[in-house]
């Protein structure tokens, strides 16, 4: 009754307000306070992706940026009809793969020592999980220059150490795509580690115990309990983890120099990027980047729906 | 099936923090023996030591004749049921009781027969195929009997399985472990903080205070004849009255409470038990029941006091009457069905022929009844 009340004892202050929150209902007053953010979500994401759907129908280019206009399904066309898509696709899954495999292993195997009882425990979470505070392009011209194949580090441990001969890191594709990846290893295990980490951290102790009575040996243990129960915790983490990784300009751009040697170095995004903003085919690019988005789409749903990662454990 | 030996067993924490202190404890084969205590006092360690859980850092244990102190837990022929049912929770039921068969390797067949009819025992048998998550707590903690029941262990260990379920239930399962008891005629210990659990399941029970055995008996052993206070006052809802006093002599002796409370002649049997702590500052225990209204019963010698009550609680079968009295609260528990007033004015007769004398200075039991 408190509206009732105020509105028969304050009808003059009423009247000199902008609006009254209490006359509205409580559905509206919600909805004008979500308008500024509606805003600044329709201005970066919707209708920037709209009008990414319209250029993807368009020949927009640096020969045409101002009088361009739409020309139908020709730049999926070319998408598909060219080798570089395949042999960039290609390289786009095993950078995904190789780089997901490294972080999941070397990120829940970190979290099963962090897990345990541990001299310098602290110290160690805190020293595991920097490379993630670290800015993604600091680290990737780090690691660019830890390539150099004459002064780099790497190539000086080699020597030295392992007395073999030097690498030669980022002059040969083989090599410059592997150096790629060690630097997106390096980078991207400390987030798995710790989604591990709160993972275990919330499997009750009693199963173990219950498992240790019950005759399990620390494999069979692993295998039928930590297992089981991290797998929920991870398959949410692995789906972000993978879109993130097949995403990911920076690391590629960065450390190759833009895809060299001769373009060999590109995942699909970076050689989006090169054709948007280097070549300047925004067309092109913008069919380029349905694609990608197609893909990660239809993949992310199977991969979450046939893991069942949005079913509770207990 | 197996006794359980523990001699001087000890529990030491790093950093010296002692869980358990000399605990000498002989198990009978096919026994149900009881541990209680308030939180803290070391009967979970005393029975995750049994388990192999928690690491014996000083004493012997045997399970049957065998020494068992480094024998890992899958190996000492045990089964334990947890308080939070510790079930796999990716398992379904019949997973959950044939992993530990699995583990053994066991052969299918025999697999089936065991938990079928483990199930068909606890009454779980349409639940074989649902997760834990599907169940009530109930069900859970049946499954996690199942799971220990299939094993056919020397002995069964519960770490108070009871304490996450409802009141009802509570009642219901702690039957159903004692009908479990008789039916598989197995050693049994069972951890638990509530003493009513103690009472009506236990063969035997251990009363734990910091880490310390305070007494082990019977039920009514321990109800009648507590060895110190600390066993009289956990044992029995509500707790018994203790009154702060001494005893002095006059024309014959007599319980004096502190500020000049109570007055209390001692009953003619008591005299030479406690003659010899004239003087002493002593403490003295009564019951609830043995505190009853004056008109339902008199004695030879006059023990009645008008007293204000409290608090009145009525329970239906009795009533539970609150009084103030020099050093402390005194509980009352009356059978009639009385629903007196706060403030109102009762004449109470004290059975002091059933009363406890403990001792002040060490809190043993100078006299019972």
């Amino acid at each position: 009754m408190a509206f009732n009340r105020n509105k028969m004892t304050q009808p003059q202050e009423r009247k000199t307000r902008f609006f009254d929150s209490e006359s509205l209902s409580p559905n509206t007053f919600a909805y004008i306070l979500m308008i500024p953010a509606a805003i600044v979500m329709f201005g970066v994401v919707v209708y920037p992706f709209f009008y990414n759907v319209v250029l993807s129908f368009s020949n927009m280019s640096l020969r045409h940026f101002r009088d361009w206009h739409l020309i139908g399904f020709r730049q999926y066309i070319e998408v598909f009809r060219g080798q570089v898509f395949y042999t960039v696709f290609l390289k786009t899954l095993v950078w995904t793969f190789v780089n997901i495999f490294f972080h999941v292993t070397i990120g829940v195997s970190l979290a099963l020592v962090l897990n345990r009882k541990l001299f310098g425990k602290a110290a160690l979470r805190t020293l595991l999980i920097l490379p993630w505070a670290i800015p993604q392009v600091i680290v990737a011209l780090t690691w660019r220059s830890m390539f150099n194949y004459e002064y780099g580090a790497i190539n000086l441990f080699i020597a030295r150490y392992l007395q073999m001969a030097p690498v030669e890191w980022l002059g040969k594709p083989l090599e410059a795509f592997s150096a790629c990846i060690i630097t997106n290893i390096w980078l991207g295990f400390p987030f798995m580690m710790t989604i591990a980490l709160g993972g275990l951290q919330s499997i009750p102790q009693e199963l173990y115990e219950a498992a240790d009575i019950d005759g399990a040996s620390a494999w069979q243990k692993f295998w039928s309990v930590t297992y089981p129960l991290l797998k929920p915790v991870m398959i949410p983490a692995i789906t972000l983890g993978i879109i993130w990784t097949f995403n990911n300009v920076n690391i590629i751009w960065l450390v190759s120099n833009g895809g060299e040697p001769s373009d060999q170095t590109h995942i699909l995004v970076s050689y989006v990027y090169k054709a948007a903003f280097n070549l300047y085919r925004y067309g092109y690019a913008a069919a380029l980047s349905m694609v990608i988005f197609a893909i990660l789409l239809i993949f992310s749903l199977v991969f979450l729906k046939r893991t069942k990662a949005s079913e509770a454990a207990y | 099936m197996a006794g359980v030996r523990l001699v001087n067993v000890s529990k030491t924490y790093e950093g010296g923090v002692s869980a358990a202190r000399d605990i000498n404890l002989t198990v009978e084969d096919k026994e149900f023996l009881v541990l209680v205590g308030p939180s803290g006092c070391g009967k979970t360690t005393v029975l995750r030591m049994i388990a192999g859980l928690e690491e014996i850092t000083g004493g012997e244990l045997y399970i049957g004749d065998q020494l068992m102190n480094d024998v890992a837990p899958k190996d000492r022929d045990i089964a334990m049921v947890f308080q939070n049912y510790a079930l796999y929770p990716h398992m379904t039921v019949y997973d959950n009781m044939a992993f530990g068969l699995k583990l053994r390797k066991y052969s299918k067949e025999e697999i089936r027969e065991r938990v079928t009819e483990a199930a068909e025992i606890l009454g779980i048998k349409e639940y074989l195929d649902r997760k834990p998550k599907a169940l009530s707590g109930g069900q859970r903690q049946r499954v996690a009997l199942g799971r220990a029941i299939v094993r056919k262990p020397k002995v069964f260990l519960f770490d108070e399985p009871l304490s996450n379920l409802d009141a009802k239930m509570r009642v219901q399962m702690r039957a159903e472990i004692s009908k479990l008891h008789a039916r598989l005629d197995a050693t049994m210990i069972y951890v638990t903080h509530d003493q009513v659990e103690g009472m009506t399941m236990g063969d035997r029970i251990v009363v734990m205070k910091s880490g310390v055995i305070q007494q082990v008996g019977s039920p009514l052993e321990l109800y009648n004849k507590p060895a110190n206070r600390f066993v009289a006052g956990f044992i029995g809802t509500p707790a018994m009255n203790f009154f702060d006093g001494r005893i002095v002599k006059g024309e014959r002796l007599y319980f004096e409470e502190k500020g000049g409370g109570l007055r209390f002649e001692v009953p003619a049997e008591y005299e030479k038990k406690i003659g010899g702590i004239i003087g002493k500052e002593i403490f003295l225990g009564i019951r609830p029941e043995h505190i009853v209204l004056a008109q339902t019963k008199s004695g030879e010698f006059d023990a009645s006091r008008k007293l204000k009550v409290e608090i009145s609680e009525p329970m239906g079968n009795e009533v539970f009457l609150y009084f103030q009295s020099g050093s402390g609260q005194i509980v009352s528990r009356v059978t009639t069905s009385v629903d007196p007033r706060p403030g109102t004015e009762l004449e109470m007769y004290f059975d002091t022929k059933r009363a406890h004398f403990f001792s002040k200075e060490n809190e043993e039991t100078i006299a019972v009844s």
